[in-house]
């Protein structure tokens, strides 16, 4: 559990972060979106006391994080800064770390065996892909079997592999019920991994809730596609109330996008008719609507 | 590099039972920079290159001091006392002040690496605390530079023993073990000048350049500035790093310059405490990078 009360950070003038306030559950995945300099990784680094916020407090299981007893079992942390010095190899690094809270060799072992790292342990971190920084990252954040994980853009540089992999420990961590918080800018991402969602923008939270209210919210549509695709509109909105029809973009009159009903029934009416079909897919209404739409205003560099 | 299978059941088996539970202590701090320390090639070929550099300079003063008694025709046998000791200390101190830069540079790496490589953020999320890793880090370095500090010293009065036997008998006179022990006490008390420095600064660059400013720079500008004729100056002079250097590795003996053995002493380990405590305000108040 991770709570954040009128959280603010300055830097110079900027504010990074401004009056936030958040409540992160344990046995979910919560995931932390919004655009670049949105305030993600400043709240990250915030709830770990690497910053100290200029008002507001932040606690972790009721607790400030630098009173912990034993802060790596309570909290894991993978920043988007690479943290390791590239001469050393990646055992080193996860010895040293494991050491100042007198976690045994054997879990430093387990750490890398779990992430993948055999290969490459004892070579120097410096020649490291993006992808297996990452990977040493998350080993040393599961080094003392923490309660809570905080990460940055865990799938930042990694192959499609190693995306399914994150995604499956996250929600394997998730459900033995501990804390995860993972921060992305991908919104694909976060509906595939996360339960809830914190939009945040310029350092504000635009949004905070379940993913579910994100995804299909009103918003699901039907594209239709069919050489009678006029005679099948007409036919769809006979006797139906509620329905929104729009041709498609491509303006040859063969197809149109409907709200209102389920492709089922859209297909049923075509079979019921003999109208031949092209296409019948179900749109969702996506993050990536709903993302745009929320953080259309606080876009700190807008396009254009 | 091969990708993990993930699966429930190797997690289980990992997450489980993994001995005492996780506690931070100063004493696992000590160890985990000491980890930190051994493991960077840098420092051991650093701490190598001082090792042979100081033998080199032991060797040539050795060698060169012989030569002039054999030219003043002197016999080393019959070589008073108080030569005999000077001797000694010549040929394995007489470089201290300039290894200094080594071992101020040194310090300034063990703290400048950790910002500039970012390692800093693993190292204070996994010690939030701040002042065990600062002591700890402080403690190591002090550690490995009095060792190498005494190992370096011991090679020089090995040399000198080895071309000149009679000085043997000097050797556990009060003059040269106190020499011996300023030049050491000398030498880490410059290491953790460099790292409290490097702590405010948190820059590789701007430490080194402090130090060797401090260390050489400075002597310079105050020998022009002692032409003008103000009485401070030379006082000033005496307390700086390298010519508190000179008189410490001189040992305590009656001859011994101003400000004196026990004195320069003190002014050197002020050298270090007091840019030490700046780091720690620093490393304490500011945000982590």
């Amino acid at each position: 559990m991770i709570e954040a009360r009128g959280l603010t950070k300055h830097y110079g003038v900027k504010k990074a972060v401004d009056n936030v306030s958040f409540t992160i559950k344990p046995g979910q995945v919560t995931g932390f979106l919004g655009p670049n300099g949105a305030g993600k990784s400043t709240s990250m680094r915030l709830m770990v006391g690497l910053d100290k916020p200029s008002a507001g407090t932040v606690t972790v299981n009721g607790e400030r994080y630098s009173g912990l007893r034993a802060p790596l079992a309570e909290i894991g942390v993978l920043l988007d800064a690479k943290g390791v010095h590239p001469g050393r190899s990646a055992r080193s690094h996860l010895r040293a770390l494991a050491a100042t809270h007198g976690i045994s060799d054997k879990r430093v072992n387990e750490v890398i065996e779990l992430t993948g790292l055999e290969s490459v342990a004892n070579k120097r971190v410096g020649g490291f892909s993006l992808g297996m920084g990452q990977r040493l990252g998350i080993a040393a954040a599961l080094l003392g079997d923490p309660k809570v994980l905080i990460l940055d853009e865990p799938v930042n540089g990694l192959d499609p592999d190693g995306v399914l992999w994150v995604r499956n420990l996250l929600r394997h961590l998730a459900s033995q019920g501990r804390t995860v918080l993972l921060s992305s800018h991908l919104m694909s991402e976060m509906a595939q991994t996360a339960d809830h969602v914190i939009v945040l923008g310029r350092g504000r939270v635009v949004a905070d809730a379940p993913i579910s209210d994100f995804v299909g919210n009103g918003t699901a549509r039907v594209t239709v596609r069919s050489p009678q695709a006029a005679e099948l509109a007409s036919l769809v909105m006979t006797g139906r109330e509620g329905i929104d029809l729009q041709p498609l973009d491509r303006g040859d009159g063969a197809g149109f996008s409907a709200a209102g009903l389920a492709a089922a029934e859209i297909g049923e009416i075509a079979a019921r008719n003999g109208i031949v079909l092209h296409e019948l897919t179900p749109v969702t209404g996506s993050l990536e609507d709903a993302y745009l739409q929320l953080t259309r205003d606080e876009l700190e560099y807008a396009a254009g | 590099m091969t990708s993990a299978q993930y699966s429930p059941e190797t997690a289980r088996q990992t997450f489980a039972g993994t001995g005492r539970a996780p506690r931070l202590s100063f004493g696992g701090v000590v160890k985990s920079e000491r980890i930190k320390l051994s493991s960077l090639r840098s420092i051991r070929i650093t701490l190598l290159i001082t090792l042979l550099a100081s033998a080199g300079l032991s060797l040539l003063s050795a060698w060169a001091m012989k030569s002039s008694y054999s030219y003043e025709g002197l016999d080393p046998a019959a070589l008073p006392v108080d030569a005999l000791q000077s001797y000694l200390l010549t040929v394995s101190t007489f470089a201290s002040p300039f290894l200094a830069l080594i071992f101020g540079v040194l310090g300034v790496f063990v703290i400048s690496s950790e910002y500039s490589s970012g390692m800093i953020l693993s190292s204070l999320a996994a010690v939030p605390r701040r002042t065990p890793m600062y002591f700890g880090k402080a403690l190591v370095l002090a550690v490995i530079a009095a060792v190498t500090a005494l190992v370096l010293v011991a090679i020089g009065l090995a040399i000198g023993i080895a071309f000149l036997p009679p000085a043997a008998a000097q050797l556990f006179s009060a003059t040269v073990l106190t020499g011996a022990l300023g030049a050491i006490v000398y030498l880490v008390c410059i290491s953790l000048l460099g790292f409290g420095f490097a702590a405010v600064l948190r820059s590789t660059a701007g430490g080194i350049s402090l130090v060797a400013g401090l260390i050489f720079v400075l002597p310079i500008g105050l020998q022009f500035l002692s032409m003008t004729g103000w009485e401070w100056v030379p006082t000033v002079a005496q307390y700086l790093p390298m010519s508190l250097g000179s008189t410490l590795s001189m040992g305590d003996t009656a001859m011994s310059v101003d400000p004196g053995y026990w004195v320069g002493m003190l002014a050197i380990v002020l050298w270090a405490a007091v840019p030490t405590a700046l780091g720690l305000v620093v490393l304490k108040a500011r945000d982590a990078k």
